[in-house]
């Protein structure tokens, strides 16, 4: 098939009219996109050297950004990691207890801890495993190191209690 | 008789009649549309026929929903040092240094791609669907296995399109549309890292749809969409909705084919 190899040069709309144009190729022999793009154009050109525009990037906060980075801060290496090919992502601890906290503004970041420890959201590591119940932890990757640091966050508990 | 085309060529319009004969529209430099240098060829002999005149003929519209969108994680993007300025028109917002893209246009272009994608393989076009992440490969060569189409999700050998009889060894039939779900890789040094499936399809008069994550160049892509290009749940959404859109439009083209078989 005829056809211009400059891809920097105008589209490949444009090219393929001009080689229609000069007669290079015939009507019948356009490619089976070219009706498609007459009639769909996109919105803009696929020119190579379209300038960028200068556009300012709005920040984006909101009002419990203070209460999950407190959260975050408390939580640090406790919470669940977070599986990538789960669509429903207001499961997470962190959700969880931001939408404690939009119910009811007068907990603090403490109160919502031990809530969440209570309810097995957030995992609690205690030596006694028969009172840890794996069954309501949504996710199972960290259930293998518990063991591990239970010494470590029962002294932090009973210091903060 | 010539005082007759004196007067005509010298009467009220001189200076438009001077302009329209001296200088053709054709011969000027000024920048016009692209749609109207063809539009007095009529070679479209029955529109209805080929579903062009109806802006959505495959029903795509409902395809797409903003909710899935979110839920897949499609407006997450990269991080704001990587962020490449053509891209900056899709934005939402930077989010503690994240960029987030807006999925009104998210959802507008990709109803777009949707739509063209559909109408080239109601016409019988091969399509091409490349990736060259290794965590989605498999999902996208299952995806266009499930549509009876074609996958590219390997390394990207100079000349595939360009040179393409050298390098398959005999003549080679193009792929009538390129669906990129992973424009950039860290494999690829030239073009910057960029998939030079784009620069190559452009160059073979291949129409492309690709997916542009903020850290992107949208420039060469036909139909860019822009989106999280790196998520599974993100590549799984992209690969359900033009898998479905296939197959919708290959029922279609093969009701009409069995009809017209019957009739005649």
């Amino acid at each position: 098939m005829a056809g211009s190899r400059l891809e920097k040069l105008g589209t490949i709309f444009t090219r393929v009219n001009g080689l229609i144009k000069s007669g290079a190729m015939k009507i019948d022999d356009r490619p089976i996109w070219y009706d498609v793009y007459r009639a769909f154009p996109p919105e803009s050109e696929p020119h190579y050297a379209k300038p960028s525009q200068s556009i300012k990037i709005p920040d984006i906060y909101y009002s419990e950004d203070i209460f999950r980075a407190m959260f975050h801060k408390e939580t640090r290496g406790q919470l669940p990691a977070i599986n990538l090919r789960e669509t429903q992502q207001n499961q997470n601890v962190t959700n969880i207890a931001v939408s404690m906290v939009a119910d009811n503004p007068s907990l603090s970041v403490k109160e919502v801890i031990d809530t969440l420890k209570k309810n097995n959201v957030l995992q609690v590591y205690k030596t006694s495993s028969k009172r840890f119940d794996p069954t309501t932890i949504s996710d199972s990757t960290n259930k293998s190191d518990y063991n591990e640091t239970n010494v470590h966050s029962k002294e932090t508990n009973t210091h903060s209690s | 008789m010539a005082t007759y085309y004196c007067r005509k060529i010298f009467g009220k319009n001189f200076t438009h009649n001077l302009k329209t004969k001296v200088c053709p529209s054709y011969l000027s430099t000024l920048p016009k549309s692209q749609l109207d240098v063809a539009q007095n060829e009529q070679f479209l002999p029955d529109e209805s026929k080929f579903k062009l005149s109806n802006p959505d003929a495959f029903d795509v519209k409902s395809m797409v929903r903003i909710k899935s969108l979110f839920e897949a994680g499609v407006h997450f993007g990269h991080t704001e040092g990587t962020l490449d300025n053509r891209m900056k028109q899709y934005l939402y917002g930077n989010r503690l240094g994240h960029l987030i893209i807006d999925l009104n246009h998210t959802k507008r272009l990709l109803q777009q791609a949707l739509n063209v994608t559909a109408h080239i393989s109601y016409r019988g076009g091969v399509i091409l669907f490349l990736c060259q992440s290794p965590l989605n490969c498999l999902t996208v060569e299952n995806c266009a296995k499930e549509c009876g189409e074609f996958a590219h999700t390997r390394y990207w050998r100079d000349g595939m399109f360009t040179n393409s009889s050298r390098i398959f060894k005999s003549e080679t039939r193009l792929p009538d549309l390129c669906i990129v779900l992973n424009t950039l890789s860290s494999t690829s040094k030239n073009n910057s890292g960029q998939h030079s499936v784009l620069s190559d399809a452009a160059k073979m008069l291949i129409p492309t749809i690709a997916i542009v994550d903020t850290d992107a160049n949208p420039n060469i892509v036909t139909y860019p969409i822009p989106g999280n290009d790196d998520t599974p749940s993100a590549i799984n959404l992209y690969c359900d909705l033009f898998k479905n859109v296939i197959l919708r439009a290959k029922k279609v083209r093969k009701e009409i084919l069995d009809k017209n078989k019957i009739s005649a």
